[in-house]
């Protein structure tokens, strides 16, 4: 490790301590229904460590909690975070090209979506300055789930309400911004809206998870056909 | 279903779309359909898990509304993600002492 490699790591774990606290309360939501679900504290903080995902561990606790399949599980992680194959592209080729595989593998870790923000904006990228974030925002990703499925139990009703609304409220601060600035993503969400509305009261028989599944396929497909990017364009777009 | 096998099944999958353009990609993608179709996957993805989920997740559907309303409008301010979870689940909170 160079003298560089330590500055960008130090850098990088700094600059996440926002993540840091937004992780924390967040991740509280999800141990609250992780806990719902019928997972143990144990489970939903190795759940939290091993995959630091927001949306595909609720998507994956939804799944468990209603008897879901292993095939359900596999194609909803898939659907949820195939944005994490562009954001990890976006990244890999901002990285210098002799870049050993080991020192590439770090920028990994930090393929979520607030490190990636922060990340995007490092021109050039040191991998140490993502595996730095994922540092300081995974501990309170980990610590927030053990405490939602702790705490549950002494929290009101009232407080437990409300707080399961911020995961909701996270992804609405996600895609609203950009759909501020494009028209077509804007389109994009009102539609996904619509169409997961549509299935939930039309096809009570459609799990969660293959909700996700079909309609991030189709929509997708969809919307790339009719409002095609071009690659500067989407990278901008990405914040 | 093993709650340990569900979890190392998805850390896998998740992992190998994180390492994946990390091996195979060193140049840019060119393919416009792919690239545009990664660009959208997100946004319907998040959509489709936030409605109509959102106006279910409190005790009463008018609090979940008001929380819906509140979390719009934050985000249209860019008030940023803890920002505008906070503030939302303050307004459900109020909005539960009125209804």
């Amino acid at each position: 490790m160079t003298y560089t490699d330590r500055k960008e790591l130090g850098k990088g774990f700094r600059d996440a301590f926002p993540v840091f606290l937004g992780y924390f309360a967040v991740s509280f939501t999800v141990g609250i229904n992780a806990k719902n679900a019928g997972l143990t504290a144990f489970q939903a903080s190795f759940m939290s460590f091993m995959n630091t995902t927001s949306a595909g561990q609720v998507a994956a606790i939804e799944i468990i909690g209603s008897g879901g399949s292993y095939i359900e599980i596999l194609l909803s992680q898939i659907a949820i975070n195939l944005r994490y194959l562009l954001m990890g592209a976006i990244l890999s080729v901002r990285l210098d090209p002799e870049e050993k595989l080991g020192r590439r593998i770090l920028v990994s870790f930090g393929l979520t979506d607030e490190i990636f923000a922060l990340s995007s904006m490092q021109k050039p990228l040191n991998p140490c300055y993502p595996f730095g974030g994922w540092l300081m925002a995974m501990p309170g990703w980990t610590l927030g789930t053990l405490l939602g499925v702790l705490v549950d139990t002494i929290m009101p009703d009232s407080v437990a309400s409300a707080l399961s609304l911020s995961l909701y409220a996270m992804f609405m601060a996600i895609v609203i911004p950009p759909a501020k600035q494009d028209r077509k993503i804007a389109l994009t969400i009102v539609f996904s809206m619509a169409a997961s509305a549509a299935c939930y009261y039309l096809i009570p028989g459609l799990s969660a998870g293959m909700k996700v599944v079909v309609l991030t396929l189709g929509i997708s497909a969809l919307a790339a056909a009719i409002f095609p990017v071009r690659e500067t364009e989407d990278t901008e777009a990405k914040r | 279903m093993n709650v340990y096998l569900c979890i190392l099944l998805m850390s896998a999958v998740t992992y190998a779309i994180r390492i994946i353009p990390m091996v195979l990609l060193r140049k840019k993608i060119t393919n416009t359909f792919i690239v545009s179709f990664l660009h959208y996957a997100p946004y319907v993805t998040l959509s489709v898990m936030i409605f109509p989920a959102i106006l279910y997740c409190t005790s009463d559907i008018r609090t979940a509304a008001v929380g819906l309303a509140a979390s719009l409008v934050l985000s249209l301010c860019n008030a940023g993600l803890v920002g505008t979870a906070f503030v939302s689940c303050a307004a459900v909170y109020l909005a539960q002492l009125i209804f």
